[in-house]
């Protein structure tokens, strides 16, 4: 039993550590939080869930299925550059406080934007993977699990790859550490921050469809709590910092379903938020904090 | 001369809207029409607008037409109240049908009290409801509902488990609300009467998308029942949940269930799940059959109360024409009284609770993305 909670902790936080990680990375440059980034990872399912339409119907899943994932990371990134460009991007001189509320006000705008096109009402995502599943040793690892913990470690892996050893990574780090500096030795600072708005609502948009395919339902307030979650497992790891992120998805994961197993699933929920009151008191900056320099 | 201008336009707007006004009677419809449970709100909103219609074509009540006020209570009990409050003080509103939820129907009915305004539910089926009303410093009784009741669901439930299914260990969830844990005490009840073992009782959140970790939890138990207490929406996923983690007990549940959203959420997983109705299946129900077919053609698919709905309404507004009055005070009396009503679900009379003595429960399985009979 416990192997099979880890599994479904392990799943969980793939998914919210890929919506830590845009959360992580806004925060790394700009230093503000993207309180719309919640509703960028629900738009996202909803581009999924509207591309799987678009394909005639009796096309191969495997065909669907990387339809869905382009399609929607596609239109979803362009969408997060679109927010940092009329919201955010006016706001870059102005006290912190602006783009904060600049964000609250692009998340209620998205979420009704979806609400009034698609309906208030629960929309089923099609399964485009076999319901079945592997059993090892008395553990049941359903084929969509699997999909969703490689591919989000294959993700990480990857961003991890391009961050650290890319000319545009270094980039991006010189930018994190100082913006000014970075646009005085030749970096086009405004790409940077755009392209980070990219990557992180590509990263959204994977783990909205991710969470449509995995629970088969989606919704338009869908955004909230899991953007509250990834958020509290950016603080947990320690915001800015990227590996932070990552740990800090799977450790919320984990630590929910393992809470919900073995104390008390009527109180789900108030394990994450229980962790990020317990880390804001004893380790404000996160438990890889003392990495916050490098930020990015 | 501004100032005159404008208190001329309030002037002319004060008899405008005098001139205007014919008298209508107002019936209240108060439940979820947006959100989760969306889909069933505007069912039993629907029920209600076909009998409002109905009685209009035949030229009204006490030769005055009757208009619906929709309120959308999400199925939040502190919006519930507000919506109450703002119907109660909408002084053409007489009676009220709804909330659907039972965890909105028990706050909202104080504010109907006060007022004295008759509320009826289609579909609340929590005991308490109108169980509060006996309580000697309640007043008159204003509450009533058409459904049956947790206790009667919840007995019968945990009976056919033991009796017809031949279980012997059950797993009860419930999803915290006054319906969903209300029917879940009264399964686990009645289960462990008739010889049963409960292992575990779990509660979850609604709106969750998440239930791996519980379900896995009772996977450990390898119960032969898993009783859902709570509504579609969750009742689905969990079934779904249950199947992708190898889970073969029986899912069981009561009306939350019985909507075809359920099948459409539950997909697969949900063929051979058992629920429980009051009704027996639309298509066999001669009475309801012409109502049904009006239902279709208008809105669709039914989903679970609407043709109660359509009852209800129907109780309310005889009521009014036996009182002879738009006063709700007197209303709520006369539904009161309500004995041998010819409904199209059956005969209604209420008890001194305001329940309908009518009790029968139905049992149904998922075979083929349907519910048909056990």
């Amino acid at each position: 039993m416990l192997l099979q909670q880890l599994v479904n902790g392990i799943t969980l936080g793939g998914v919210y550590a890929l919506i830590a990680l845009g959360y992580t990375m806004v925060y790394g440059i700009l230093e503000f939080i993207n309180f719309a980034h919640g509703e960028i990872f629900m738009v996202g399912a909803y581009i999924g869930l509207l591309s799987v339409g678009i394909l005639p119907e009796g096309s191969p899943p495997f065909l669907k299925l990387l339809f869905c994932f382009a399609f929607s990371c596609s239109l979803t990134g362009i969408l997060g550059v679109l927010v940092e460009r009329v919201a955010y991007r006016p706001l870059r001189g102005a006290p912190r406080l602006a783009p904060l509320i600049s964000a609250i006000g692009v998340s209620i705008f998205l979420q009704n934007v979806v609400m009034l096109v698609a309906g208030s009402e629960n929309k089923v995502f099609p399964q485009l993977f076999p319901s079945g599943g592997v059993r090892i040793s008395g553990v049941d690892i359903s084929y969509i699990q699997i999909f969703i913990i490689s591919l989000s470690f294959a993700i990480m892996i990857a961003l991890h790859l391009f961050i650290t050893k890319t000319r545009i990574g270094t980039a991006m780090r010189a930018t994190a550490q100082g913006m000014e500096v970075a646009s005085l030795m030749g970096i086009d600072v405004d790409r940077i921050i755009s392209l980070v708005f990219l990557i992180g609502s590509i990263l959204g948009a994977v783990a909205g469809i991710m969470v449509g395919m995995y629970y088969g339902i989606i919704k338009y307030t869908m955004g909230y709590i899991a953007g509250l979650k990834a958020f509290t497992a950016a603080v947990f790891g320690g915001i800015g910092n990227m590996p932070g992120a990552m740990v800090g998805g799977f450790a919320i994961g984990i630590l929910e379903s393992l809470g919900a197993g073995y104390i008390s699933s009527d109180y789900k929920d108030a394990f994450a938020f229980l962790i990020l009151i317990a880390v804001l008191i004893l380790r404000p900056s996160g438990i890889m904090g003392e990495r916050v320099s490098e930020k990015v | 001369m501004r100032k005159r201008i404008f208190l001329s336009i309030i002037f002319a707007a004060l008899i405008a809207s005098c001139a205007k006004e014919e008298r209508v009677i107002k019936i209240g419809v108060a439940g979820p029409l947006t959100g989760d449970q969306a889909k069933v709100g505007q069912d039993m909103r629907n029920g209600v607008l076909l009998a409002v219609e109905d009685a209009n074509s035949r030229g009204g009540i006490l030769g005055m037409k009757v208009k619906i006020v929709e309120m959308d209570d999400r199925h939040d009990p502190k919006e519930a109240v507000s919506v109450a409050q703002k119907l109660v003080a909408d002084k053409d509103v007489v009676g009220v049908i709804g909330h659907l939820n039972s965890g909105c129907c028990i706050p909202a009915s104080d504010v109907y009290r006060m007022a004295g305004m008759a509320m009826i539910t289609p579909s609340a089926t929590n005991p308490e409801v109108t169980r509060r009303q006996l309580s000697p410093d309640w007043g008159p009784k204003n509450v009533f509902r058409v459904c049956l009741t947790d206790d009667v669901q919840g007995e019968l439930a945990g009976k056919f488990a033991i009796e017809r299914l031949k279980v012997k260990t059950a797993a009860v969830i419930h999803d915290k609300s006054a319906y969903g844990k209300g029917i879940a005490m009264e399964f686990e009840k009645a289960f462990r009467r008739y010889g049963g073992k409960v292992l575990t009782v779990e509660g979850i959140t609604q709106g969750d998308e998440d239930f791996s970790a519980v379900l896995t939890k009772i996977k450990g138990m390898n119960p032969d029942l898993i009783y859902f207490g709570g509504m579609f929406r969750e009742g689905g996923l969990i079934v779904r949940q249950a199947k992708a983690l190898g889970i073969r007990a029986i899912y069981m549940g009561a009306d939350g269930l019985y909507t075809p959203e359920y099948i459409r959420i539950g997909g697969q997983a949900s063929e051979g799940s058992i629920m429980s109705f009051l009704a027996p299946p639309w298509d066999k129900f001669e009475s309801v059959r012409d109502f049904i077919r009006r239902y279709n053609e208008r809105f669709g698919e039914i989903q679970t109360y609407a043709p109660y709905a359509y009852d209800a309404a129907n109780v309310l507004m005889e009521a009014i024409k036996r009182a002879g009055t738009t006063d709700r005070r007197k209303v709520s009396e006369e539904v009161a009284r309500t004995k041998g009503f010819k409904g199209i679900t059956g005969t209604i009379t209420f008890d001194e609770k305001g329940d309908n003595v009518n009790k029968r429960v139905y049992f149904y399985k998922v075979s083929g993305g349907k519910f048909v009979l056990f």
